[in-house]
C-alpha cells in the first residue's frame, strides 16, 4: 500500500477539521446576518413610518417635509416607499397604491403591523402604523404605510455573510500556508537523514553520526546496527572470495604445469608417472572446489527442513566405503568399527557425509610418512553419538584446535586447502554438536560429537 | 550452464550415448568408454538427445541432469513412459539430492555424483551391464589375469586357472567393483544368493584362499576391516 507523505498527512490532519469547523461557523454567521438584517431593516422601517406620521401632523396633513424625505432615504440603506392617509382615509402623501396585507382590516388604532406582500411584482416588507391625530379640528385615524423591497435587505444580509466568509477564508488560507511550509520546515531533519543514508553505499557503510531529532533516534540506531552487520558480512564474504580464489589458483596451477610436463616427457615411463601426478592434481583441484561449495552452503542460515531422520551408521559406512578405496590404494590400513544397530539422528545427510569424509581425508593427508593405519569408529553414549577417526601419523594435540579448525589455515603447510576440518567443525556446530581433538599418546584422534536426541538445530543467521 | 557445441560421433549400432553439457567431461567419458571398446555418441542438448534416443536407441545411457533444452530427468521420464528400458546412469551435482532421488524414482538404474573417478564409472557400467545381461566387456583383465565372463574362465598368461566355483563368484563380484570396497554383505549375497541364511564371516576363508591364489598374478585383495574387501592390480 502506498502511503501519503508525512507532510500531506500532517497537513490533512490539521487543516481538515479546521475546514469543517469553518463551514459550520460560516453557516451560523450567515443565519445571524440574515436575522440582523431583518431586525435592522424592520427598525428603520418603523422609524421611517413614525417620522412620516409625525410629519403629517406637523405639516397639518400636507405632504411631508423634504428633510424627512431625505432622512428616510438615507437611514435605511435602500429605497423606502410610503403612503399616508389622514383622518377619514383621505390620501395625504406618498405613493398612490400601497401593498395590502391579506388580512387587511385587522389593523386597529395605535397598532403597528408588519407583513410581507407584493408590490410591482416584487416581494416587499410592509409596516403600517395607525394613529389617532387631530388636524385642523378634525380628529381621526391616520394610517402610514412604509415598505421596502425584500431584495434590498437580502443584499445586505448577503454582504454581511460574504464579509464573514472572506474573513474565515483568509484565516484558513493563512493557516494552510503556515502548516504546509511549517511542516516542511519541521520535517527537514528527516530530509537530512535521508541524505545521510543516500550517500551510504556498499563502499561506505560508516555510522550516521549527525545529530537527529529524538523521534528518529531509534531508526538511526537500527540503521547503524544494520550497517555494521552488513559491513561485517561483506568483509567476511570478500575475505572468503579472496581466500577461495587463492585456494583454487594453486591446484589449477598444479594441473596446468603438470599437463605441460606430460607434453614434454621424453620417455613413456616419465609420461606415465607425470600423468598419474596430473590426475592427482586434478582430483585435488576438484576436491578444493567441492569443499568451497560445501563451505558456502554451510554459511547459509540453517533451514530446519533439511534436517531429516537419518541413519548415521549407514552414512558412516557408505562414506568409508567411498573414501576407503583411496586409502587402501595408498597402502594404508583402513578399518571401521560400526555398531550392529542403526543409529538414528536428525541431520543433513550430505553435510554429515562431507564432515566424515573430511576427517578421513585429513588423517590421510596430514599423517605424514609414518602413517600406516586409519580407523573409524561410531559409538553411542547416553545422550550423544560420536564418530572418531584415529590414525598413527604425525599427531595433533587439543591445543592445536584453533589453527587446525580455522578456515584456510593448517598446522603444517601441505597441498590441502585448509578447509577440511573447518567444514567438519561447521557441520558439527550446525547439528548442535562439536568437533574435538582427543588427547592421545600417539597419532591423531578426532571425534565428531552429535546429539542423539531429537532436537532443533541451532538457529543462526536470525 | 551455456550450451556447449555438440560433438556428434558416428553412431554405431551398439552405441552408448553420453548426454552431458560439460563438453570436456563428456569427451573424457567418451574417450574412456571407447578405450574399452564401446561406440559412443555425445549429445550436449536435451532436445537433441531425446530425439536421438527415440530414433536410434542405445544400449546404455550416461545422462546428466542439467542440460540445455530438456532436462535429464525429462528425457528419462519420456524414455520410461514410452517403454524404453535402456539402462541409464545419471550424473548429478552434489547439491542435487532431490533430483537424484527423483531420478531413481523415475527409473534410473544408477547415479554418480560429480566429480567422480573414471574407475567408478567403469565399475558402475560393468555392474549395470551384468545386471541387464548386456554383452559389454566379455572379458575383464586385471593384473596378469583375464576373466571370461560368459564361460567364467580365469586365465593367467594363457593357462586356465582351476578355481572353485564360490571363489570364481567372489572374483566376479570383486572384479565388477574393482578399485572400490565391496562389503561382506554384498559378497555373501553374490556368492550364496540373495536371502541365503549364511553368516557374513563365512565368506572370509574363501577370500583368503582366493587372495593367495591371485597373489602370484599381480592381483591383490585388500581388507578394510569392518567394511569389506577391495580388488586391485598390484603396482
Amino acid at each position: 500500500m502506498r502511503r501519503a507523505s508525512l507532510r500531506l498527512r500532517l497537513f490533512g490532519l490539521i487543516v481538515t477539521p479546521l475546514i469543517v469547523m469553518a463551514v459550520i461557523l460560516g453557516y451560523w454567521r450567515f443565519m445571524v446576518a440574515q436575522n440582523t438584517a431583518e431586525d435592522l431593516f424592520d427598525r428603520s422601517l418603523l422609524s421611517a413610518a413614525l417620522a412620516i406620521s409625525r410629519d403629517v401632523v406637523i405639516s397639518e396633513g400636507d405632504a411631508i417635509l423634504p428633510s424627512t424625505r431625505d432622512l428616510i432615504r438615507d437611514a435605511s440603506g435602500g429605497e423606502v416607499f410610503y403612503h399616508a392617509t389622514g383622518p377619514g382615509g383621505i390620501y395625504v402623501t406618498g405613493y398612490a397604491y400601497p401593498p395590502i396585507a391579506k388580512d387587511q382590516g385587522s389593523a386597529r388604532e395605535g397598532e403597528i403591523v408588519v407583513f410581507e406582500a407584493t408590490y410591482r411584482d416584487e416581494p416587499v416588507r410592509v409596516l403600517q402604523v395607525i394613529e389617532q391625530v387631530t388636524v385642523e379640528n378634525l380628529s381621526g385615524n391616520t394610517t402610514v404605510t412604509v415598505w421596502q423591497r425584500m431584495a434590498d435587505r437580502q443584499a445586505f444580509a448577503n454582504l454581511l455573510a460574504a464579509r464573514a466568509a472572506a474573513l474565515i477564508a483568509g484565516l484558513l488560507a493563512t493557516l494552510a500556508l503556515v502548516v504546509w511550509f511549517g511542516v516542511k520546515l519541521g520535517l527537514r531533519p528527516l530530509e537530512d537523514l535521508q541524505q545521510a543514508i543516500s550517500i551510504r553505499s556498499p563502499d561506505d557503510l560508516s555510522r550516521i553520526k549527525r545529530a537527529v531529532p529524538v523521534e528518529t533516534k531509534g531508526i538511526v540506531q537500527t540503521l547503524n546496527r544494520l550497517f555494521g552487520q552488513v559491513e561485517t558480512s561483506i568483509n567476511a564474504h570478500q575475505a572468503f572470495i579472496s581466500d577461495a580464489a587463492h585456494q583454487l589458483r594453486n591446484p589449477a596451477a598444479a594441473v596446468q604445469s603438470m599437463a605441460e610436463a606430460v607434453q614434454s616427457a621424453t620417455s613413456k615411463k616419465d609420461r606415465d608417472e607425470r600423468l598419474g601426478e596430473l590426475v592427482r592434481a586434478a582430483q585435488n583441484s576438484a576436491r578444493v572446489a567441492e569443499q568451497l561449495l560445501s563451505l558456502d552452503r554451510l554459511q547459509q542460515p540453517v533451514n530446519p527442513t533439511t534436517f531429516k531422520p537419518v541413519d548415521l551408521r549407514e552414512i558412516v559406512e557408505t562414506t568409508c566405503a567411498d573414501v576407503g578405496a583411496r586409502i587402501l590404494t595408498q597402502g594404508i590400513d583402513f578399518k571401521v568399527a560400526l555398531p550392529n544397530q542403526p543409529i538414528r539422528i536428525d541431520g543433513d545427510r550430505v553435510f554429515l557425509a562431507e564432515a566424515i569424509k573430511n576427517l578421513i581425508d585429513n588423517a590421510a593427508k596430514h599423517g605424514g610418512k609414518n602413517l600406516s593405519a586409519i580407523s573409524v569408529s561410531l559409538s553411542r553414549q547416553a545422550d550423544h553419538v560420536s564418530v572418531t577417526v584415529s590414525d598413527d601419523g604425525k599427531g595433533l594435540t587439543p591445543d592445536q584446535s584453533k589453527v587446525a579448525f580455522g578456515r584456510f589455515s593448517q598446522v603444517e603447510p601441505s597441498d590441502g586447502s585448509g578447509l577440511g576440518l573447518a567444514i567438519a567443525a561447521s557441520v558439527a556446530e550446525r547439528h548442535n554438536g562439536s568437533l574435538v581433538i582427543n588427547p592421545v599418546e600417539a597419532g591423531a584422534s578426532l571425534s565428531l560429537f552429535l546429539p542423539s536426541q531429537r532436537q532443533m538445530p541451532a538457529q543462526t543467521g536470525q | 550452464m551455456v550450451a556447449q557445441p555438440c560433438v556428434k560421433l558416428a553412431g554405431a549400432k551398439n552405441a552408448d550415448p553420453v548426454v552431458e553439457d560439460n563438453e570436456a567431461l563428456a569427451k573424457a567419458i567418451a574417450y574412456r568408454l571407447r578405450d574399452h571398446g564401446h561406440a559412443v555418441d555425445i549429445l550436449c542438448d536435451g532436445d537433441q538427445a531425446s530425439a536421438f534416443l527415440a530414433q536410434d536407441g542405445a544400449d546404455l545411457v550416461v545422462l546428466d541432469i542439467n542440460l540445455p533444452g530438456q532436462s535429464g530427468l525429462e528425457i528419462l521420464r519420456s524414455m520410461r513412459q514410452e517403454g524404453d528400458g535402456t539402462p541409464v546412469i545419471l550424473l548429478t551435482a552434489r547439491s542435487e539430492i532431490k533430483d537424484r532421488v527423483a531420478g531413481l524414482d523415475l527409473g534410473a538404474d544408477d547415479y554418480l555424483v560429480k566429480p567422480f573417478e573414471m574407475d567408478e564409472l567403469d565399475a558402475r557400467i560393468r555392474a549395470l551391464s551384468r545386471r541387464k545381461n548386456l554383452d559389454f566387456g566379455a572379458t575383464e583383465t586385471i593384473g596378469n589375469i583375464t576373466f571370461e565372463r560368459t564361460t567364467r574362465q580365469i586365465k593367467a598368461g594363457g593357462t586356465t586357472l582351476d578355481i572353485p566355483r564360490r571363489e570364481v563368484a567372489l572374483l566376479e563380484c570383486l572384479l565388477e567393483r574393482r578399485g572400490r570396497i565391496v562389503s561382506k554383505a554384498q559378497l555373501t549375497e553374490h556368492v550364496y544368493g540373495i536371502g541365503a541364511d549364511v553368516d557374513d564371516t563365512a565368506i572370509e576363508p574363501h577370500v583368503s584362499r582366493l587372495r593367495k591364489r591371485l597373489s602370484n598374478h599381480g592381483v591383490t585383495i585388500k581388507t578394510a576391516r569392518g567394511l569389506g574387501y577391495m580388488l586391485e592390480a598390484r603396482n
